[in-house]
């Protein structure tokens, strides 16, 4: 009786910390972003304060604004969602569903594609975009973004495919069907929900990229990740400024994963989970 | 859906000849002969695994054979399309697309040769309304019962008059009573339509039922084809013997003496005409050609299962498990004394290999095959 | 069954033909975008580049691997990269599994949990990075120092001191991604057969029984995945480290893709920071190699 009120207890107490551990470094970057700068330097560090929003006005619309950072981040992120889609989606159906004699060692190349870590292919990009001028372009840096989305992408959607039994395409077939329009007719509409997934994390990934954005991007391609930096110096930090600028750039992939939440917890899951249950 | 008259050369005579599959290390089917006849219900029964679906993807263009042909009315489709071969398929799962209604499934045939809308509006009722769904047009599979779905899956196969209409297994999925009911109607949709079905099953009762003729697979193999009558009456193997009926034909081994024939320790009348030179046998009596008497060899009850109509009765015979099945019913006391009376006419012969063993000619004749 | 051979000249080239088809243009963009600038890079590590002095460049063969052999600066940081990797991802596995383990028992609040799970997550690695620098760690301002005071442990200099700095970018990674690996064991542990724990409390097994024996051994799959995940990851991290410390102070928390970095862009000799970079990938491809290995025979 009692060791099962303790275990509740113990529950309870363990939910409170990790919410509030893990909640805590981003409200508090909220509080700070309403307080003036005097106050944020108060310590220790007070409670109430009279909010104001200065912050937010000026990092929007101050010397330092990052309004075009975010015109740069919506840029590179929607165009890679969609080109990435556009090829991820094919190719995750010919890798699921249909028969090819390469399919193996297509795959484990696609796979070993995403193991590569970004510095090294970084260094690369630096010498040759130079020498293209492709460096502060956004035709550049998509290509750039593309390029680790894409893998990462056919990797969760082939997941996905693999779900639809594999009758479908034999009905449709019979139904004269040529294998493209049952691809078109029968297979995609049937994973919608793993197409918003894939989306969701394509999204979330190429919204808060750094280092190729920081390496290949200039003064009129920089994203919201990049323009953090604007309000630190060497001379100081504009911590409520900055508070402000990283919940603004920070808003919408919470927002996403707000709303999307279902989908995420479901993207992260599924691989470990059809591991478990397979048993 | 066009009526039979307009069948015209679309007769769906199939033909499989010396039909090989091996699926890597596995020969899953080893010289498949076969001649399915227009306007036949023809069933592919046998165990899983005999090579009976392999055989039905074979027709259906699912699957390419290693070697051999297959024809359709004549025309060698051993590698053409499954879309083009006018063969309609009903899957054990049914294969329904969920993301459409009943109707978007039954239409997407129709749709993918571009059939003009009105023309598919007028098909697809006409197609829903016979299997009995007419009022379901708007649901999707997901909404519908077992029984409904099976429907969807077999309007969406008929709607399109097809030459062939092959069927997987697609009643295994209902419950005991529904199969009963469907595999009525499925008959009867078939003699209305007058199109080749081909039909595979595992389940013995419903080819009897169902077919004209069928063919028993076994191990890759035919191991005999024939009308029920034909297979049931003559089991061309110990194994198809030991497959069909149910319960099904019993087993014995026999000895066969100049003129008796001893089984279980028993003597029983010898048949005329056996084929001299036999000495052990394996004799086969049905359940159902036991009768109770007061004469006859002695047997003692282990167990009686009533089914209502009928008695099946476990016998001990001589210390051998003998089943007899009985319409005469009534309640069998275990450890009860009987006694068996079997026509001899009634029994079948195999040869210790499995083999029928036919009476000689005048006596009967010994055919198998179609 | 499925046919694995290709017996029919037609039917299965046409659906081969269909299927590269709609490969064919990933496959280009990734053979482009990637294998391309990897041999690159592979050929960059054998030359000597130097944007600023640009009378230095040249091909320079082995040089560049010779001289990382004798490079104090690269062997600290391979150790550094070890210590953060090995110890971020036991963290996320062990916290995570502890959290997955109690919240799983709970009757309310799991939703919450996940809620709360995602926000880091989904967060920009360099804004953590930049948060924990910020608010969290500056000492005698940031709230973790105010709390340490509190408890009286004191203030310190937890990202400049060079012997906290380590743990502290540890501590970050490990915060951001713990709830990772929580989300994935809850939904292990969900998707876990119920009747196998009813067989176990009727043969009297403990809860702690129960969950070395029972639990642990058929979580194994999902723990692995999130290993594999996880240590790619910490491998490659990068932003969250340069927005805390930039690498520093010194060489203090200097993994290998952060000296990789400072030596190509700040000290532009990118021949040799090309060198370390493929150093960096050769160790990622066999570590990742290895570890499917051991998936493949769990």
């Amino acid at each position: 009786m009692i060791g099962r009120l303790a275990g509740r207890l113990a529950g309870a107490a363990t939910l409170i910390v990790f919410l509030g551990c893990w909640t805590f470094p981003v409200v508090w970057g909220a509080v700070t972003s309403l307080k003036t700068e005097r106050d944020v330097l108060a310590y220790p560090p007070i409670a109430a304060f009279a909010p104001t929003l200065a912050n937010y006005a000026d990092v929007l619309q101050g010397s330092n604004s990052i309004l075009p950072n975010l015109k740069s981040s919506a840029i590179l992120t929607v165009a890679t969602t969609l080109i990435t889609m556009a090829f991820a989606v094919p190719a995750a159906y010919a890798l699921a569903r249909l028969r090819l004699r390469a399919r193996r060692p297509l795959g484990f190349y696609i796979l070993a594609t995403q193991m590569l870590p970004p510095i090294g292919l970084v260094i690369p990009y630096f010498l040759i975009f130079s020498q293209l001028s492709l460096l502060n372009t956004y035709s550049g840096l998509i290509v750039v973004y593309v390029s680790f989305s894409l893998p990462f992408a056919i990797w969760m959607l082939v997941s996905y495919f693999e779900e639809i039994p594999r009758e479908m395409e034999e009905a449709a077939l019979i139904d004269r069907a040529s294998r493209f329009r049952a691809m078109w007719y029968i297979i995609l509409p049937q994973v919608g929900g793993g197409i918003s997934v894939a989306l969701v994390f394509v999204f979330l990934n190429a919204w808060n990229e750094f280092l190729f954005a920081v390496v290949l991007g200039g003064r009129t391609v920089r994203p919201v990740t990049v323009a953090m930096f604007n309000f630190i110096s060497l001379e100081q930090t504009q911590w409520a400024r900055v508070s402000a600028a990283a919940l603004i750039a920070m808003a919408p992939v919470i927002l996403l994963g707000v709303l999307a939440q279902r989908h995420i917890v479901k993207g992260l899951t599924f691989g470990a989970v059809k591991g478990v249950s397979r048993q | 859906m066009t009526t039979p008259k307009s069948r015209e050369n679309r007769l769906g005579e199939v033909a499989l000849r010396g039909i090989g599959k091996r699926f890597g290390g596995f020969q899953a089917l080893d010289g498949i002969d076969l001649v399915i006849r227009p306007g036949e219900f023809f069933s592919l029964l046998g165990p899983s695994g005999s090579g009976k679906t392999t055989t039905l993807r074979i027709i259906a263009g699912l699957e390419v054979p290693d070697s051999g042909a297959v024809y359709v009315d004549g025309r060698d489709v051993t590698h053409v399309s499954p879309g083009d071969r006018d063969a309609a398929m009903v899957f054990q799962s049914y294969a329904l697309y969920p993301h459409m209604s009943v109707r978007g499934n039954i239409a997407f045939p129709l749709r993918m040769v571009n059939t003009k809308r009105e023309e598919i509006e007028r098909q697809v009722q006409q197609a829903a309304e016979r299997v009995g769904i007419g009022h379901l047009l708007d649901r999707r599979p997901g909404q519908l019962s077992g029984g409904q779905q099976q429907r969807c899956a077999l309007a969406r196969a008929l709607v399109r008059s097809p030459r062939l209409f092959l069927l997987d297994e697609p009643l295994s999925n209902l419950d005991a009573r529904l199969r009963m009911q469907t595999r009525t109607e499925l008959k009867q949709l078939q003699r209305a339509l007058d199109v080749t079905a081909i039909y595979v099953t595992h389940d013995q009762e419903e080819a009897m039922s169902l077919s004209d003729r069928m063919a028993i697979f076994m191990d890759g193999r035919i191991v005999q084809t024939g009308t029920p009558e034909e297979v049931f009456g003559r089991p061309a193997t110990a194994s198809i013997a030991g497959f069909l009926g149910s319960p099904p034909m019993n087993l014995l081994e026999a000895k066969l003496l100049p003129d008796a024939i001893e089984v279980a320790g028993q003597l029983l009348p010898l048949p005329p005409g056996l084929p001299a030179g036999q000495q052990v046998v394996t004799l086969g009596v049905r359940p159902g050609d036991i009768a109770f008497g007061a004469t006859g060899l002695p047997a003692t009850v282990e167990l009686s299962e009533l089914l209502g109509d009928s008695v099946i009765v476990d016998l001990r015979l001589g210390g051998v498990a003998v089943k007899a099945r009985s319409y005469q019913v009534r309640r069998f006391a275990e450890g009860e004394a009987v006694h068996l009376q079997i026509d001899p006419a009634k029994l079948h012969f195999f040869s210790p290999t499995g083999q029928r063993l036919d009476p000689h000619p005048g006596a009967g004749h010994a055919t198998d095959g179609d | 069954m499925r046919s694995t051979s290709g017996a029919g000249p037609t039917q299965a080239r046409l659906e081969e033909r269909f299927a590269l088809r709609l490969m064919l243009p990933s496959l280009a963009v990734l053979a482009l975008t990637t294998t391309v600038p990897i041999l690159y890079l592979c050929w960059t590590s054998l030359q000597n580049i130097n944007p600023s002095m640009t009378f230095m460049n040249g091909f320079a063969g082995a040089g560049n691997y010779v001289q990382m052999v004798d490079d104090d600066r690269f062997w600290n940081s391979l150790r550094l990269t070890l210590i953060y990797t090995t110890s971020t991802v036991v963290l996320q596995v062990v916290i995570g599994l502890a959290l997955a383990v109690t919240i799983s028992e709970l009757k309310h609040g799991q939703g919450l949990a996940r809620l709360v799970a995602i926000l880091p997550i989904v967060l920009a690695p360099v804004v953590v990075g930049l948060y924990f620098r910020t608010l969290i760690l500056t000492p005698a301002f940031g709230m973790f120092d105010y709390l340490t005071v509190s408890l009286g442990l004191g203030s310190h200099n937890w990202l400049g001191d060079p012997s906290l700095a380590l743990l502290s970018v540890i501590a970050i990674h490990t915060w951001q991604w713990t709830p990772f690996s929580f989300l994935v064991l809850l939904a292990a542990l969900a998707a876990l057969p119920a009747d196998i724990y009813e067989a176990a409390k009727m043969d009297r097994a403990s809860a702690v029984r129960r969950f070395w024996h029972i639990t642990l051994p058929m979580l194994r799959p999902a723990i692995v995945v999130v290993v594999i995940l996880r240590m790619t990851v910490a491998l490659s991290a990068f932003a969250a480290i340069f927005a805390a410390t930039g690498g520093g102070p010194g060489t203090a928390t200097e993994i290998l893709n952060l000296y990789a970095y400072r030596t190509s862009f700040n000290e532009l000799q990118i021949g040799y920071g090309a060198a370390l970079a493929v150093t960096l990938l050769v160790i990622t491809l066999a570590t990742t190699f290895m570890l499917f290995r051991l998936r493949r025979a769990s």
